[in-house]
């Protein structure tokens, strides 16, 4: 952790936005179980997530987006049609 | 304990603190023992031509090559430098190897966005220990190529 912190590498990076985009893409989830007006933030800071994740490392980028859905789709109880609309 | 807004700072979170303390601390210690080397001079070089000089044209072109992926590293070692350059009155023109003497901890500059992200990481993965576990999960995504300077 000190080694990854202590020079310029995109590993540091790219576990931030891994991280992030996936404990995002829970809470976007977990509020689309309310109502429609506490989505928007936090859609916006999921995008930014993902776009940091894929400014760091483009692989990390599709595996973050393929969890996200996963964790959404699983988490989303009864709004899974928001996710992947028909 | 003291509550502002909602967060506490009960025993769970004070542990917490004392480790990042301790991280930043072993962070900051390696700073002062380390020097900078050429691939600290690619990073700084390639990243403030990226915040510098972008080129519509060139794309992410730079004198370390092409650079189709992981550019954020070279854009977040080169700010803080781009930064201070402009503060200082440096011309754009000022190599970083000139700017050494010139700039103050130029070597913490070029690293903090790294320590930054890794504090940010290690709070929010509670502590050092899940942070640790991210990394490798990370480096194993990442070819090397990805965060070497061509």
């Amino acid at each position: 952790m000190i080694h990854a912190c202590t020079y310029p590498n995109n590993e540091i990076l790219t576990a931030f936005g891994l991280f992030a985009s996936l404990y995002t893409a829970m809470g976007v989830a977990h509020a689309m179980q309310g109502p429609p007006r506490k989505w928007r933030s936090r859609i916006v800071l999921l995008t930014l997530t993902l776009a940091f994740t894929a400014a760091s490392h483009v692989a990390a980028f599709l595996l973050a987006l393929l969890l996200s859905i996963g964790l959404m789709a699983y988490l989303a109880v009864g709004r899974r049609a928001y996710i992947a609309p028909s | 304990m003291p509550k502002v807004s909602g967060f506490q700072f009960n025993r769970p979170q004070q542990l917490a603190a004392v480790l990042l303390l301790l991280l930043l601390a072993q962070c900051l210690w390696v700073f002062h023992r380390q020097t900078l080397t050429s691939r600290d001079y690619d990073f700084a070089r390639c990243g403030r031509e990226m915040w510098e000089r972008p080129n519509p044209l060139a794309g992410y072109f730079t004198s370390c090559g092409n650079i189709p992926d992981g550019a954020l590293a070279y854009r977040i070692a080169g700010l803080p430098l781009t930064l201070q350059r402009v503060l200082a009155g440096q011309a754009a023109d000022a190599s970083t190897w000139e700017l050494r003497h010139e700039l103050g901890y130029v070597l913490v500059l070029l690293h903090s966005g790294f320590l930054l992200t890794g504090l940010i990481l290690g709070e929010h993965c509670g502590g050092s220990p899940g942070a640790s576990m991210a990394i490798p999960a990370a480096s194993s995504l990442s070819p090397s190529t990805a965060s070497r300077p061509r």
